[in-house]
């Protein structure tokens, strides 16, 4: 779980071109959207291509991906229960 | 609002526009032209902010001196009704002839697996190249729906008509998944690509020698799903005759340089496609509000 939890940080860093951050000024369970890392609905959907291509998740509703991109935890623990890559 | 936010609405009352569909449904658009000579003075002398934005484009960004300048600003008004006069047409059920340049980079691109992005725009008559386009697949149109009730009414109904999806843009952003879920299964996706919406991030590009904002989030899709772009632009040439011009601005390959770097060449492209259009029809720039900083 950490070493997928270090993944997801690697990858939303190089995605969404996080120059200045580095994976452990990502907390785990810090909200990716408004107060925590300030992303938005672009970079949201940068997220979602992370889920669908790295580990073949393709959300079918909003609530379901926004729950799941809540946090670095929030997103760790779908892929565990919802990977098919 | 300010200045240079569009407010999205289309011009007078429901019960106007619903006459308008009545009439255009047994008279062709021109029956109507002397009102719109008159209706658009009216909004030239009491809509400032649409005022002062095509009179920069004249003045300032094409060179037109005072009085030329004047003559087309009427002049520019006037094309605009006449492209809104067709749009109701179209809601009618009229007839529009149309000729199409470009028309093997449509079929190449819209037969392939791929999703494909187009980038729209508010040059020419945008909204009839949705309803005179013909998809070999299906198109998904990313639409603000803050329009009068018969506008979005009627436009969902000719989007039916031609198998045309709307994925409404909601201030939340919420849209973006529908967007990725339409590509990804090998759809289409219109989105405009000159208009800022719900406070979204701007990128700074110039256009006609002065830098403007666009949205970021467009270009940014588009690099990110990594499917060939193209631009449509529907051209008034007379009384129901346009010419539907298409141009490629990528074919979804990008290597070697940064997603920073390939948004910057995507929205130069989509920019000097805006140029080239502006140049052959300068009177069909339809930026009612101060598009530049």
């Amino acid at each position: 779980m950490e070493d997928l939890k270090l993944e997801l940080k690697r990858q939303i860093i190089e995605v969404l071109n996080l120059e200045d951050m580095q994976p452990s000024d990502i907390e785990d369970a810090a909200p990716l959207f408004g107060e925590g890392l300030g992303l938005d609905s672009i970079d949201a959907l940068e997220l979602i291509m992370i889920m669908d291509k790295h580990y073949g998740i393709k959300f079918s509703s909003k609530e379901e991906s926004k729950a799941a991109l809540a946090s670095v935890d929030a997103m760790a623990s779908y892929i565990q229960q919802h990977r098919t890559k | 609002m300010s200045d240079k936010e569009w407010s999205g609405r289309t011009g007078g009352t429901q019960g106007m526009q619903q006459s308008l569909i009545s009439i255009f449904r047994h008279f062709p658009p021109w029956v109507v032209y002397p009102i719109v000579w008159i209706w658009i003075c009216f909004y030239i002398l009491f809509a400032p902010a649409g005022r002062r934005g095509i009179w920069h484009y004249w003045h300032h960004r094409l060179g037109y001196g005072w009085w030329s300048s004047v003559l087309n600003l009427y002049l520019n008004y006037l094309e605009f009704g006449k492209v809104i006069m067709d749009r109701f047409a179209a809601y009618a059920g009229r007839k529009i002839h149309i000729r199409v340049e470009g028309q093997n980079i449509l079929d190449r691109v819209m037969n392939g697996n791929s999703g494909v992005i187009v980038l729209s725009t508010h040059i020419g008559n945008q909204e009839l190249a949705g309803y005179s386009f013909h998809a070999p697949k299906p198109m998904y149109v990313l639409s603000y729906l803050g329009d009068t009730q018969t506008v979005n009414e009627n436009r969902r109904r000719k989007f039916e008509q031609m198998h045309l999806h709307i994925i409404p843009m909601k201030s939340d952003g919420s849209h973006v998944l529908e967007m990725h879920n339409a590509l990804s299964e090998g759809n289409i996706l219109s989105v405009h690509a000159d208009r800022l919406f719900y406070n979204t991030k701007a990128i700074y590009a110039p256009i006609l020698g002065q830098e403007a904002a666009y949205p970021e989030g467009p270009f940014r899709i588009a690099v990110a799903e990594a499917v060939p772009v193209v631009s449509l632009f529907m051209m008034r040439e007379g009384a129901d005759t346009y010419t539907l011009y298409v141009r490629q601005l990528s074919d979804g390959q990008w290597t070697g340089t940064s997603p920073k770097e390939q948004v910057c060449t995507l929205l130069q492209r989509y920019i000097a496609a805006n140029e080239e259009m502006l140049h052959k029809y300068p009177r069909q720039w339809f930026h009612f509000y101060e598009f530049w900083k």
